[in-house]
């Protein structure tokens, strides 16, 4: 009787039409929700791939700027460094500026192990003979005369005993040079020559500062 | 090898006609009241098209159906325990007859709601034992106890306040 009764009392319930309706018309949204979703979802997968494709067009430029920079660099660097190095070992050319910035001349620089020089006392003056070691090259193919522009007398102490210019040129034959240093009341001893600085002549050319370090030894 | 139907996504209509007011009842009487039992009908309809398998024949479709239903149920309950809902009022307005209140349908919504699902699919929608485990997910011998325990409550309760 119970169990007649139960299922009679539950079966009796019936869902209202409204309810029928509106729960199917959920559901058809809910599926076209749905439908849009996916095809959102397609879109935002072509779009993202398409975004993808063009950073890695981006990133494969931003790889080879960085690339081509680095290159840059390290030819930049070396070249700087090359040129440091060959400045220690051979000379280059270098504008002399003015005040002003205008460019008025050039000079000669590092040329150190292009001429050979040596010092012997001769008298009251120290004979200084220099071999152009390069001498059928520029700069020193087209020069004349050269003369001893800057140098300075170093005594056993290390005290600087003379220094100064002297005007007096000599000319090149066969890319030798004698020149003459005057030599004033010295003492006795060993003494060291330093020149830092020639000046090489032709007529009609402006004067060339040729620079560098030579050292030579000379007794008294 | 047996036939399967075809899962057809756009037959919720005659899904709804064929199993809507079974589906509706089990939904009510878990829930107790029709705003609930719209909501869980209608998760259990969008699961359907959504999540439905290839049925083998419509007793399949039924029981999947039931199934789904009452676990819908089982998790809105579990909602409710932490946030209580509106009570039991409308379940009558739901009726199609105006007969005279039996007080069993109150009684049955008195049980806890292991007791209501299982006293409905045996007793209501007819379904062996050995079945009701399977959608439930229980052994038989468990769903044999919960029916023993249920209609025990059940005349208890309807004994006490309605005889």
């Amino acid at each position: 009787m119970e169990r007649k009764l139960l299922k009679e009392e539950i079966n009796d319930i019936t869902m209202p039409g409204k309810m029928r309706e509106r729960i199917l018309k959920n559901c058809r949204n809910a599926k076209l929700e749905e439908k849009e979703n996916v095809f959102m979802d397609k879109n935002i997968t072509v779009s993202a791939e398409k975004k993808d494709a063009k950073n890695n067009v981006g990133r494969r430029w931003t790889r080879f700027a960085t690339v081509a920079a680095a290159v840059t660099l390290c030819l930049g660097l070396g070249g700087i460094t090359a040129m440091a190095a060959s400045g220690k070992m051979e000379g280059f050319f270098a504008d002399v500026t003015r005040w002003d910035g205008a460019v008025i001349g050039e000079t000669y620089e590092q040329a150190t192990e292009e001429i050979e020089v040596s010092a012997t006392v001769s008298g009251d003056s120290i004979i200084v003979d220099a071999v152009l070691l390069k001498a059928g090259e520029a700069p020193y193919a087209f020069l004349e005369n050269i003369s001893v522009q800057t140098y300075s007398i170093v005594n056993e102490e290390g005290e600087t005993v003379a220094e100064g210019t002297s005007n007096e040129k000599a000319g090149i034959t066969d890319g030798k040079i004698s020149l003459k240093l005057p030599l004033d009341e010295l003492e006795g001893g060993n003494y060291t020559l330093i020149i830092t600085e020639f000046i090489g002549s032709a007529k009609a050319e402006q004067d060339l500062p040729i620079k560098g370090y030579w050292v030579c030894e000379f007794e008294l | 090898m047996k036939e399967t139907l075809a899962r057809p996504a756009d037959d919720l209509e005659q899904v709804m006609d064929t199993y809507g007011n079974m589906l509706f009842r089990l939904c009510l009487v878990m829930l107790g009241n029709s705003a609930d039992a719209e909501d869980a009908l209608q998760e259990t309809m969008i699961k359907y098209y959504r999540k439905a398998p290839a049925f083998t024949d419509e007793e399949h479709r039924k029981a999947w159906l039931l199934t789904v239903a009452g676990n819908q149920c089982k998790d809105m309950i579990r909602f409710r325990t932490k946030r209580p809902l509106a009570e039991n009022t409308d379940i009558y307005e739901c009726k199609s007859s105006e007969g005279e209140n039996s007080g069993i349908l109150d009684a049955l919504m008195k049980l806890p709601e292991k007791f209501r699902l299982v006293l409905i699919l045996h007793y209501v929608e007819e379904y062996p034992v050995k079945d009701i485990a399977k959608m439930i997910g229980k052994t038989p011998s468990a769903v044999k106890m919960r029916l023993k325990k249920g209609r025990k409550l059940l005349e208890e309760v309807y004994r006490k306040e309605y005889m």
